[in-house]
C-alpha cells in the first residue's frame, strides 16, 4: 500500500513535470473531458474564486459563514457554469465531497446541488503539522480510489490541501484536477482544466 | 537542709536559663535558614525556570517571525515552495503556542507575612500569541491569494509581534522586580531576627547576673561565720574552730557547689563563646546570601539589558538615526546623528528636523516629501542638508511614519547616511570617463569640449585653428603579427611622441602656448590635434612634417625595431567649417584623400572633397525618392540561340529615369544601392516586373521565352531570397522554369557550403542559376564543379578580342570554356557580341545563346514587345541587319 502510494507519488511528479512543459491549449482540455464522459476518475475542485474583502477570521466557526473567505459574484457564476457545463457534456458526478469552509460548500451546492461535508477535506494550511500530514494522507487515499462504475468523484478542497497530498499546487481558484486511480493505491495526474474554458468545451 | 536546697534551686535555675537561651537561638537561626531554603527553592525552581522559558519562548518567537518576514518579501517561482516553508514556521509558532499551553509554570509574588501578593503568569502570552498566529497566518495567505494587498496583513503581524514582545518583556520586568522585592524582605526579616538574638542573650545574661547576686547574697549572710573560719583557715591556722551549727557535709556541699559553680561558669563561658561563633556564622551566611542574590539580581539586569539591545542597535549604528514625535519634534536621536550633523543630542532634542535644512530645494521638495509620507507611510530618497559648521553635505534618507495599535501616528523615523563621499567617487568616476585609459590623452567626448572651447576662444581672438585627424598606417599589421599588447605599447608611444613634437611648436606658431593645444585619442589607431592660435596657415606643413617625421622615427617594441607611418587629414578653422563637428568630418575626409593617395602623407581638406561625399549622398536620397516615385524602368536584351536563330530568351536589365538627372547609367548608381541596402528593395521589384512581363508576352506569342534576372551579392545573402522568388512566381504566374537567376562567381566563392544551399533551394523551385560575367573572377573549376548550375555566362572580356584573328589565345579560352561548360551539361551564353565576326566565331565553337548590340540593344517593355513580333516572322535576316 505505501509502496504503491510512493511509487504513485513518483510517477505523478514525473508527469507533473511534463504537464507544465505542455501548454493547456484546447485540445488537451477536450481530450480531458472525453475521458471524463467515460467515468473512473476523481475530480479535485479547488473552491471557486473568493474575494479577499473579508479574510478568515481564526479561529474559523465553520458554521458562521461571515467570518470566513467567501465565494466572488465571478466565483459563484464559475461554480454554475461547471455545473452546467458538466450536464451539457454528460459527465456523470457520484459522491461529492467537500471541506465543511463555506467557500467549497458553496461552490459544490452551485455547482452540483449535492455535498456531503468531509471533515478531512479541511484547508489544512490552519491545521497542526500532524493534523496536515493525516489530512495529506487522506487525500492521497481518496484520489487513489475508484469510483462507482460510470462516475466521478468530486473533491471540493483548497490549494494546499493537494499541494500537500500530491504534490500539485492548483494555482487557479475554481479549477478543476483530473486524476485517474491505479492499482495499488497509486495515482495518476492528468491534467487541469481552468474555469474560464468550460463554456467554450 | 533548708538551706541546701534553696542552693539546688538556684543552681537549677542557671542551666534552665542557658537551655532556654541556646533554645531560642537555635529556633530564631533554624528559622532563618529555613526562610532562606525556601527562598533559594522558589528562586531555583519557579522564577529561574521561568526566565529561561520566557527567554526561550522570545528567541523562538524572534526567529521564527523574522523568518516569515523574509520569505514574504522574496519573489518566488513557485508558490508551494514559500508555502511550504511559511508553513513551517507557522508551525513553530504553534508549538510556542502549545508548549505555552501545556505549562503550568508560574511565579507568585509573596508578601512579608507569605501571603500571595501578585503572580507572574505566563499565560498572559497567550492571547497576543494567538493574534500573532492568526495575523501571520492571513499574511501569508493573502501573500498567495492577492500579493498586492499583503502588505497591510503583514504590517498586523508585525503590530501583534511587538505587542507579544511587549508582555513578555513585562513578564521578565516583573519577575524582576518580584525576585529582587522577596529578596529584600527576607534581609530585613534577617535583621530583625539578629537583633532579637543579641536582645535574648543580654536578657539571658542579666538574668544569670541577678540570681548570682542573690545567691551569694543569701550564703553571705549565712556563712558569715564560715568565711571568718575559711578566713583563719587561710591565715593557716590548723586548729581552726568550727562552730557547731556548721557541718563538715556542709562546708564540703559548699565547697561542691563552689566548685561546680565555678565548673559551671567555665562551661557557661565555652557556650557563650560557641553562641557568638554560631551568631558570627550565621551573620556571614547572612551576608554571603546576600552577596549571591545581589549576583543573581544583576544577572537579572543582563537580561533584562539583552532585551534591550535593539534600542542599544540604533545607538551603535553608523547610519544616524532622528525620531520625532507626531508633531515633529526630535524626540531621540543616536550618536552617528550628532557626528554627521555635528549637533549634540541636547542641541537638537524638542527642535523640528528642518534645523538641519541645508535651503538647497524648494518648498515644493518637502510638500512632496510629506505628501508621499502621509500618502505611503514613507519616503525615501536623496536630500541635501546643512552640518552644524555650515557645510552642505547630501544624504540618503528613509522616512517611516510609525503607528500605534489603534493607527494613530505615534512617531517618524528617519534613517540617513552620509553620501557626500558616494558622491565624490562618482565625481571621480565622470573624470575617467573622459580619458583614454591606455594613453591617458583625452577621449572622444572630452575632445570634443576641448576643441570647442578652443574654436570660441578662436573666435573671438579671431586667430585660426589647425584640426588634425591623424591615422596610422597599417597598424593593424602590429596588432596582428606583434600581439594587441604590442599595439597598445606603440600606441603610448606615439601619443608620447605627439605631445613632444607639440611642445616644440612654439617656434613654428607665434604666440602659441602648449597648453592651449588638444592631442586626444578617439579610439583605435585615430588621433586628433589641436592647435591653437594660429595666425596663418603657413608653416603648418612644417609642423605637421615635423610630427608625421617624430612618429615615423624607430621604436623599439617588445624587443623588436617598428616603423609606422601616418596619414593626416587637415581642417581649418574657420575656413573649412565653424564647428567641432564639421571640422572632424571634414579633417576625416582628408584623411580619407591621404589613404587613397597612398599613405604616409597630409592632405588639406578641399571643398571638393566635400563636393564628392555630398554628391554620393545625394545620389542615396534620390534613389530612396525614385524608388518611391517608380522612376526605375526594366529593360530587356534578347538573347539568341544559335542552333535556331530565334529569340530564347531575354535577360531583364534596369534603367534609371531621373525627371532631372535623365537616365542615369547602372555603373553609377548600382553599387550605391549595394552599399546602402536599396539593392533589396529594387531587385525586388526588377525581379517582380521581370514575371509579370514575362507572362504577358506568353499570352502575346504562343513560344515561351526565357527571363534572366540579375541577382546582387546583398540580394544573394538576403535569407528571404528564396520566398521572395516563390512569391514573384506565384503572384505572376510565372512558370518557374521560364526564369533564370544570374549570379556572379565572388558572390558565390564567399561561402560556399552556404551558396550551394541557397542555390538548390532555388533550383528546387524550378528556377534555374546562371553564372555571370564568366571567367573575371577566380574562376575556380573545383568551385564551378561543385557548384549546382545550369548556365554559364562567358564576359563580354574574352568576346570582344575574337574580331582580331591574331588573339588566339583568347580563342582558346573561350573554346576550353564552351568545351568544359557542354561537359558538364551546362548552357553557355557569350555576352557583349557586337559584330558578326565575333557571331560566327561562337556559332562554330557551339556556342549555345548570343546576346549582344549586334542582335540588339536593351528595350523598354514596349519595344521588346514589337521586336519579338516583328522576330517570330521569318525576317530573321533583317533582325540581323538593324544595328
Amino acid at each position: 500500500m505505501l509502496k504503491g502510494l510512493i511509487s504513485g507519488l513518483l510517477m505523478l511528479v514525473s508527469l507533473i513535470s511534463v504537464a507544465q512543459d505542455v501548454p493547456e491549449n484546447m485540445a488537451t482540455q477536450k481530450a480531458l473531458v472525453t475521458l471524463l464522459q467515460q467515468g473512473g476518475y476523481n475530480i479535485y475542485i479547488r473552491h471557486a474564486a473568493t474575494s479577499t474583502e473579508v479574510m478568515d477570521h481564526r479561529p474559523v466557526v465553520l458554521s458562521d459563514c461571515k467570518g470566513q473567505r467567501n465565494l466572488s459574484v465571478k466565483g459563484r457564476q464559475d461554480a454554475a457554469a461547471l455545473g452546467q457545463a458538466f450536464t451539457r457534456l454528460d459527465i456523470r458526478v457520484g459522491q461529492v465531497l467537500t471541506s465543511p469552509f463555506c467557500r467549497c460548500k458553496d461552490t459544490a451546492q452551485l455547482a452540483f446541488g449535492r455535498f456531503d461535508i468531509e471533515q478531512r477535506l479541511l484547508f489544512s494550511f490552519g491545521l497542526n503539522k500532524e493534523q496536515r500530514i493525516q489530512a495529506s494522507r487522506y487525500l492521497a487515499t481518496e484520489l487513489a480510489r475508484t469510483p462507482e462504475a460510470g462516475t466521478n468523484t468530486v473533491l471540493v478542497s483548497h490549494s494546499a490541501n493537494l499541494d500537500g497530498a500530491a504534490g500539485v499546487w492548483p494555482v487557479i481558484e475554481g479549477g478543476v484536477y483530473i486524476f485517474r486511480p491505479q492499482p495499488e493505491g497509486a495515482v495518476e495526474y492528468l491534467g487541469m482544466i481552468p474555469p474560464v474554458l468550460w463554456p467554450t468545451l | 537542709m533548708k538551706i541546701n536546697s534553696s542552693i539546688r534551686n538556684y543552681f537549677l535555675v542557671i542551666p534552665l536559663l542557658l537551655v532556654l537561651g541556646g533554645s531560642v537561638l537555635w529556633v530564631a537561626g533554624s528559622w532563618m535558614a529555613s526562610n532562606y531554603r525556601n527562598l533559594s527553592h522558589h528562586f531555583i525552581v519557579d522564577d529561574v525556570p521561568l526566565m529561561e522559558e520566557l527567554s526561550g519562548y522570545a528567541f523562538q518567537m524572534t526567529t521564527a517571525h523574522g523568518q516569515i518576514m523574509v520569505l514574504l518579501e522574496l519573489q518566488w517561482d513557485k508558490t508551494s515552495d514559500f508555502y511550504d516553508r511559511a508553513v513551517d514556521k507557522v508551525d513553530q509558532v504553534r508549538e510556542v503556542i502549545d508548549s505555552l499551553d501545556s505549562s503550568s509554570r508560574q511565579s507568585e509574588i509573596f508578601g512579608e507575612h507569605d501571603e500571595v501578593l501578585e503572580t507572574v503568569d505566563p499565560q498572559r502570552l497567550l492571547p497576543p500569541l494567538r493574534n500573532y498566529l492568526n495575523s501571520i497566518s492571513d499574511a501569508i495567505e493573502i501573500r498567495i491569494l492577492d500579493p498586492d494587498k499583503a502588505l497591510f496583513f503583514i504590517r498586523q503581524a508585525e503590530a501583534d509581534h511587538t505587542a507579544y514582545h511587549l508582555i513578555n518583556s513585562q513578564l521578565v520586568m516583573e519577575l524582576g522586580q518580584e525576585v529582587r522585592a522577596e529578596h529584600l524582605t527576607e534581609l530585613a526579616r534577617a535583621d530583625r531576627i539578629a537583633t532579637a538574638m543579641t536582645a535574648g542573650i543580654t536578657v539571658c545574661t542579666l538574668l544569670f547576673l541577678i540570681t548570682v547576686f542573690k545567691f551569694s547574697n543569701q550564703l553571705g549572710r549565712r556563712i558569715e561565720i564560715l568565711r571568718i573560719a575559711l578566713l583563719k583557715l587561710g591565715q593557716g591556722t590548723v586548729d581552726v574552730d568550727i562552730p557547731d551549727h556548721f557541718k563538715e557535709l556542709e562546708l564540703q556541699r559548699m565547697a561542691d557547689a563552689l566548685r561546680s559553680f565555678q565548673s559551671t561558669q567555665q562551661r557557661l563561658h565555652i557556650t557563650l563563646s560557641e553562641l557568638s561563633a554560631i551568631k558570627d556564622e550565621l551573620e556571614q551566611r547572612v551576608v554571603s546570601r546576600t552577596q549571591a542574590l545581589a549576583h543573581e539580581v544583576e544577572q537579572h539586569q543582563q537580561a533584562q539589558a539583552q532585551l534591550m539591545l535593539a534600542s542599544q542597535v540604533m545607538r551603535s549604528t553608523s547610519e544616524a538615526v532622528v525620531i520625532t514625535d507626531a508633531d515633529n519634534y526630535v524626540v531621540d536621536v543616536n550618536e552617528a546623528y550628532c557626528d554627521i550633523t555635528g549637533y549634540n543630542r541636547e542641541e537638537v532634542l524638542g527642535e523640528n528636523p528642518s534645523l538641519v535644512r541645508s535651503g538647497l530645494h524648494d518648498e515644493a521638495f518637502y510638500q512632496i516629501m510629506w505628501q508621499t509620507l502621509a500618502k505611503q507611510g514613507c519616503w525615501k530618497g536623496e536630500i541635501w542638508d546643512r552640518r552644524k559648521n555650515g557645510e552642505v553635505f547630501p544624504k540618503w534618507l528613509a522616512i517611516n511614519a510609525v503607528k500605534n495599535e489603534q493607527g494613530k501616528l505615534t512617531h517618524y523615523v528617519g534613517v540617513f547616511s552620509d553620501i557626500s563621499e558616494l558622491k565624490s567617487k562618482e565625481a571621480e568616476l565622470q573624470a575617467l570617463a573622459h580619458f583614454d585609459p591606455l594613453t591617458r590623452l583625452p577621449n572622444r567626448v572630452l575632445c570634443k569640449e576641448l576643441v570647442e572651447q578652443q574654436l570660441f576662444n578662436a573666435r573671438r581672438s579671431r586667430h585660426k585653428v589647425a584640426l588634425l585627424f591623424i591615422d596610422l598606417d597599417h597598424f593593424k599589421h602590429v596588432n596582428d603579427s606583434l600581439g594587441h599588447a604590442a599595439g597598445d605599447e606603440l600606441l603610448v608611444e606615439v601619443a608620447q611622441r605627439l605631445e613632444r613634437s607639440l611642445l616644440q611648436t612654439g617656434t613654428a606658431c607665434a604666440n602659441a602656448s602648449v597648453s592651449g593645444h588638444t592631442i586626444a585619442r578617439l579610439g583605435g589607431d585615430e588621433f586628433i590635434v589641436a592647435i591653437d592660435n594660429l595666425k596663418a596657415v603657413d608653416g603648418l606643413g612644417d609642423l605637421v612634417e615635423r610630427m608625421q617625421q617624430a612618429i615615423r622615427e624607430p621604436m623599439l617594441i617588445q624587443q623588436k625595431t617598428v616603423h609606422v607611418d601616418s596619414s593626416i587629414g587637415i581642417a581649418i578653422y574657420p575656413d573649412d567649417g565653424q564647428s567641432y563637428g564639421k571640422l572632424s568630418r571634414h579633417a576625416d575626409t582628408a584623411m580619407y584623400r591621404a589613404k587613397e593617395g597612398g599613405r604616409n602623407r597630409f592632405v588639406f581638406f578641399t571643398e571638393e572633397m566635400n563636393r564628392q561625399a555630398h554628391q554620393r549622398l545625394e545620389m542615396e536620397i534620390e534613389l530612396r525618392r525614385s524608388l518611391e516615385a517608380g522612376h526605375f524602368e526594366v529593360y530587356y536584351q534578347p538573347k539568341i540561340s544559335t542552333a535556331s536563330t530565334e529569340v530564347y530568351g531575354m535577360e531583364a536589365l534596369v534603367r534609371w529615369n531621373h525627371p532631372e538627372l535623365g537616365v542615369v547609367s547602372p555603373l553609377d548608381f548600382i553599387q550605391i544601392a549595394e552599399d546602402t541596402g536599396l539593392i533589396i528593395p529594387l531587385g525586388e521589384w526588377i525581379l517582380q516586373q521581370a514575371c509579370h512581363y514575362c507572362v504577358n508576352l506568353n499570352r502575346k506569342i504562343s513560344t515561351a521565352i526565357q527571363v534572366a534576372v540579375n541577382i546582387s551579392a546583398r540580394q544573394f545573402a538576403d535569407p528571404q531570397l528564396v520566398d521572395k522568388v516563390t512569391c514573384a512566381l506565384a503572384e505572376s504566374g510565372l512558370a518557374a522554369s521560364q526564369l533564370e537567376l544570374e549570379v556572379t562567381e565572388s558572390m558565390v566563392i564567399g561561402d560556399i557550403d552556404d551558396a550551394i544551399k541557397t542555390i538548390n533551394q532555388i533550383r528546387a523551385l524550378g528556377v534555374k542559376i546562371a553564372v555571370d560575367d564568366f571567367g573575371t573572377g577566380y574562376s575556380s573549376l573545383s568551385y564551378l564543379k561543385r557548384l549546382p548550375i545550369d548556365t554559364l555566362k562567358i564576359d563580354r572580356s574574352f568576346v570582344r578580342p575574337l574580331d582580331d584573328p591574331a588573339a588566339l589565345d583568347d580563342r582558346v579560352i573561350v573554346e576550353a570554356i564552351i568545351r568544359m561548360g557542354q561537359q558538364l551539361r551546362m548552357q553557355i551564353v557569350a555576352e557583349g557580341v557586337e559584330t558578326s565576326t565575333q557571331d560566327l566565331v561562337l556559332c562554330r565553337l557551339g556556342c549555345d545563346l548570343l546576346q549582344g548590340y549586334l542582335y540588339s540593344r536593351p528595350l523598354s517593355a514596349g519595344d521588346f514587345t514589337e521586336y519579338l513580333a516583328k522576330a517570330t516572322q521569318p525576317q530573321e535576316s533583317q533582325v540581323l541587319e538593324l544595328d
